[in-house]
């Protein structure tokens, strides 16, 4: 390997294991989140889907549980 | 600019204009928001021990409400049709019903608890946490029923409110968790231990799935795993699979391996170890663990008989674990 070459492939490296940090450091985990206060979503502004009136609900759900 | 929800242990890093695993947490420009606030897919009356949850007003209705989305993603899901729908899907409409209507609904139809259900409550923590504080100072109480996949912050700060706590405790392998689920194990277990250190009535589902946790082996490690960290008065209920989702190469679980788990559960040392999902009366019955006599006939979801008296059994004084008014 050519003294060019090496410090190429040392350069890319070096890059690679920055991307990875950065991409480590953005990314907190559930730990880190433990140590602070939970912040909540907010309410979006209007419902993405169909939105119907509401219709007798006295009988037991289709669902489980 | 990404967000990064801190709600559960997924801890989804969301790019602008997507949501998180559970569909319902998008990224708008740069703020977290949660597009299901308010607008449950399902509000039903149902008997509470559809829930199942059988030591917590026994024979009561319940209003029980769901809105689309998940955080976790079980293979074998039996309401997959809401829990891994997008909100935009046009064949699963919502209602507009934001807490304060809830909680009228619920005292206009007499209901002295609603239940957050169906899909799992962490995806609508914000609507849940709001409905649960609202309906709490109205003396509604709140049930949860949900896999217990959150973080510990905003478990504490809903646990607040909540009554009871009914979790499922899938299996007790993180492969299970992983490979089932797209979970993990701790963060449920830990979510247990903490609903019961901060007071909730808790009561513990297990779905028995032929060939992937239905060996004895552990179902006795999962009874033990109950008893030492919740205690042997957690009711526990063994439920039956049926094929659904992307489980449907399984048969269901026959009543023989509910009854078998029953029995393991019982030789473990839990007071109260329930069937569900098929007809079995007696497996859905509670009896005294100190007389060993009938105390809470049921039979589906209806109770025939309640012999409890204060909390107690009529028969040789022992207290029952749960609220009973």
């Amino acid at each position: 390997m050519t003294r060019r070459r090496f410090i190429r492939k040392l350069a890319q490296i070096c890059s690679l294991i920055v991307a990875g940090a950065s991409a480590f450091t953005q990314r907190a985990s559930a730990q880190t989140a433990k140590l602070r206060k939970f912040v909540r979503a907010v309410r979006a502004r209007e419902y993405p889907g169909t939105v119907k009136p509401l219709q007798d609900i006295r009988e037991p759900s289709k669902w489980s549980g | 600019m990404k967000v990064q929800c801190e709600l559960c242990p997924k801890m989804c890093l969301i790019q602008p204009g997507q949501s998180g695993e559970c569909r319902v947490r998008i990224n708008v420009d740069g703020v977290l928001r949660t597009v299901v606030y308010g607008y449950p897919c399902s509000i039903n009356i149902d008997p509470i021990e559809k829930k199942p949850v059988f030591h917590f007003l026994p024979g009561s209705t319940i209003l029980s409400i769901a809105t689309v989305g998940c955080n976790l993603h079980c293979k074998n899901c039996q309401n997959w049709e809401i829990s891994q729908a997008n909100p935009e899907e046009q064949d699963i409409p919502a209602y507009s019903c934001p807490p304060q209507r809830l909680v009228a609904l619920t005292k206009e139809h007499r209901c002295p608890s609603l239940a957050y259900t169906y899909t799992d409550p962490i995806a609508y923590y914000e609507y849940a946490y709001d409905s649960a504080k609202l309906a709490k100072e109205a003396g509604i109480r709140n049930v949860l029923v949900t896999a217990g996949y959150i973080n510990e912050q905003p478990w504490k700060d809903l646990l607040e409110h909540v009554d009871v706590a009914r979790i499922d405790l899938k299996a007790l392998t993180e492969d299970f968790y992983r490979e089932v689920c797209s979970g993990t194990l701790k963060p449920v277990q830990n979510a247990l231990i903490l609903a019961k250190a901060a007071g909730a009535h808790v009561e513990v589902t297990n779905l028995v799935i032929p060939t992937l946790n239905d060996k004895p082996e552990q179902i006795r490690q999962l009874a033990r795993w109950v008893k030492a960290n919740l205690g042997g008065e957690t009711p526990l209920h063994f439920s039956g699979f049926y094929p659904r989702y992307k489980m449907l190469h399984l048969p269901p679980t026959s009543l023989k391996t509910l009854d078998m788990a029953r029995q393991i559960g019982m030789s473990e040392g839990l007071d109260y170890v329930y069937i569900g999902n098929v007809a079995s009366r007696e497996g859905q019955n509670t009896y005294c663990p100190g007389c060993k006599k009938l105390l809470i006939e049921r039979s589906g979801y209806t109770v025939l008989q309640n012999r409890i008296k204060d909390g107690l059994c009529p028969d040789c004084g022992k207290e029952i674990y749960g609220v009973w008014k």
